[in-house]
């Protein structure tokens, strides 16, 4: 259930947001912090995790304190279904 | 009062901390709202009446949201009229008494009623609290915090003396979490004078010094300066903005940590940044983080269809050159760095990213120091004519007599000082030395001492440096105050 979520989080942000479709990201790899998404894509993120899952996330809580990779977005995803 | 005045640093400061760190756990939370108000007053008394009404009407309001919430009624109509009544006083200040002398007289309003009202300054620290309330309401509307029904700890968190006049804006949930719990030890002490000291040496020693020259020139009433002078003021102001309010923020920091709360940063060495976008998330951070919280992302959430992210950007980028003031010299300020970002957020910002590292720096700069002329100009016109002085134009240059244009003539070898100074700890130097420090603390205690010895040392004697141009009347207010 949870690997689905990620790798379904992993296409939307290679496709949609770094425009790359065959980058491969970790789910432990730093998605905020280290820049690669920007507050420019993290609505865009937001809007897709509710969505596709149902699932909302609040204006606060779109930075690194809540959520820096894959595995921590899909964690809070899972908690809130 | 000036975080940096001879009077806070040897009579407020000092009988401020031996109450309160003498007094038990459940006193400090009322001292510090004593102190809060006593620092507010100390020179400005109206500041108190009018930041007390804000502080009475966002508390009713805060109760009224949260009741409303529970009936399921009216409660976004509470909240508007709280984020309304705090936009009109916010506006009402910045934009009508501070830049327009006679409004009153254009009213139809009795004389001896105008009189009082004309002579009316913008309360200080009314933008961050201001910006605190309106948080603080839309916060407990989203659910997101309870409502606080102790008015001192409401109270404290709005006044909170370090964070009144220049923020760090702070958020009501981490601020409470903290107010429970108010007991610092001798080495939070001990790491906030560090801090304190670290924050007035910035603002002493480089600021004030850069001020100087980017004063004699911006405060010229036209831009009548020699294209190398135009350059250095540029640059002077640059860096003096910078150690004046991170300076300012270090000293905010450090008092708070001496009093047991840990307030957000501000500054992560703004000028490395690789583009407009990085840059704010280095500069002023806790407004960008407001804005885009409060303003950004629930604008996003209606997006426009076409270029909707765009206009968004420029929407909350003009309201940031608000934020500082209704002059057209902040508006454009604003949007240059709204432009700048919103072609980041097209193609350009990727584009970017796979350039040269030096190109991005140089693209980066460009915008930030482009951003400062607009900024520090009287107005537009002056901004027009700076702007011919940096490439070279001569024309229409008078020479001024010495009266005038002093200290522009001469260089001082301080100023000279300062200004390499100011690059060089631009740079994330203090950031290796903090690593340092870690290091030698976890793993060589027996170099941790004299690193520290010499830290504290160094630390002393350049605050006692400062100290003495300080009361070589010298010293120039906090810039961020104004806003």
């Amino acid at each position: 259930m949870t690997e689905n979520i990620t790798s379904a989080l992993a296409k939307f942000i290679a496709e949609k947001i770094l425009k790359q479709a065959n980058k491969v990201i970790k789910p432990d790899e730093a998605l905020i912090s280290s820049g690669l998404i920007d507050s420019f894509s993290l609505m865009d993120l937001a809007m897709f995790v509710e969505d596709t899952f149902g699932v909302r996330i609040e204006d606060t809580e779109l930075n690194a304190q809540t959520f820096d990779n894959l595995s921590q977005l899909t964690d809070l995803i899972a908690s809130r279904q | 009062m000036d975080l940096s005045s001879p009077l806070f640093l040897f009579l407020f400061l000092p009988v401020f901390l031996s109450i309160y760190l003498v007094s038990t756990q459940c006193l400090r939370l009322p001292i510090i709202l004593v102190a809060s108000v006593v620092f507010l007053t100390w020179g400005e008394r109206t500041a108190l009446w009018w930041l007390g009404g804000i502080l009475i009407s966002g508390y009713l309001l805060g109760l009224a949201i949260a009741k409303s919430k529970e009936k399921g009624n009216y409660s976004l109509l509470w909240l508007w009229a709280g984020v309304g009544i705090n936009l009109a006083i916010l506006s009402f200040f910045k934009n009508i008494i501070a830049y327009s002398d006679n409004v009153f007289a254009r009213l139809p309003l009795p004389q001896n009623w105008i009189a009082p009202a004309a002579g009316l300054a913008v309360p200080i620290g009314l933008s961050y609290v201001t910006f605190q309330m309106i948080s603080y309401l839309v916060d407990i509307w989203r659910g997101t915090i309870p409502v606080e029904k102790n008015f001192i700890a409401f109270s404290a968190y709005l006044l909170f003396f370090p964070k009144l006049i220049s923020g760090p804006i702070t958020r009501y949930k981490p601020f409470a979490l903290q107010m429970q719990q108010l007991d610092p030890s001798i080495d939070d002490i001990a790491a906030g004078f560090r801090r304190l000291l670290a924050g007035f040496v910035k603002r002493a020693l480089i600021a004030n010094q850069l001020a100087l020259m980017a004063n004699a020139v911006f405060n010229l009433p036209t831009a009548n300066v020699e294209p190398k002078f135009a350059w250095l003021a540029l640059i002077a102001y640059t860096l003096q903005i910078f150690f004046d309010f991170a300076g300012y923020t270090d000293m905010a920091i450090g008092l708070g940590i001496m009093s047991g709360f840990r307030l957000p940063e501000n500054f992560n060495f703004p000028y490395i940044a690789q583009n407009i976008s990085d840059f704010w998330r280095r500069w002023h951070i806790t407004l960008s983080t407001w804005f885009r919280e409060y303003v950004f992302y629930p604008l996003e959430r209606r997006r426009f269809r076409w270029a909707g992210q765009q206009i968004n950007i420029l929407i909350v980028f003009i309201l940031t050159g608000l934020w500082h003031g209704f002059k057209p010299t902040f508006i454009v300020w604003g949007l240059l760095h709204g432009f700048a970002l919103a072609l980041e957020s097209l193609g350009f910002g990727r584009w970017l990213k796979q350039a040269w590292r030096p190109m991005r720096h140089i693209y980066t700069l460009s915008i930030i120091t482009v951003g400062w002329v607009f900024f520090r100009s009287n107005n537009l016109r002056f901004s027009y004519w700076f702007f011919r002085r940096l490439f070279g134009d001569t024309s229409e240059l008078t020479l001024l007599p010495f009266s005038v244009s002093t200290p522009m003539p001469f260089i001082e070898p301080s100023f000279i000082l300062a200004l390499i100074t100011g690059i060089f700890f631009s740079m994330p130097i203090s950031s290796m030395w903090n690593q340092l420090r870690t290091s030698l603390e976890k793993h060589h205690e027996n170099l941790f001492f004299p690193f520290q010895f010499f830290e504290d040392i160094s630390l002393i004697l350049l605050f006692i440096l400062g100290l003495a141009l300080l009361l070589g009347n010298s010293f120039l207010p906090n810039l961020y105050a104004k806003f």
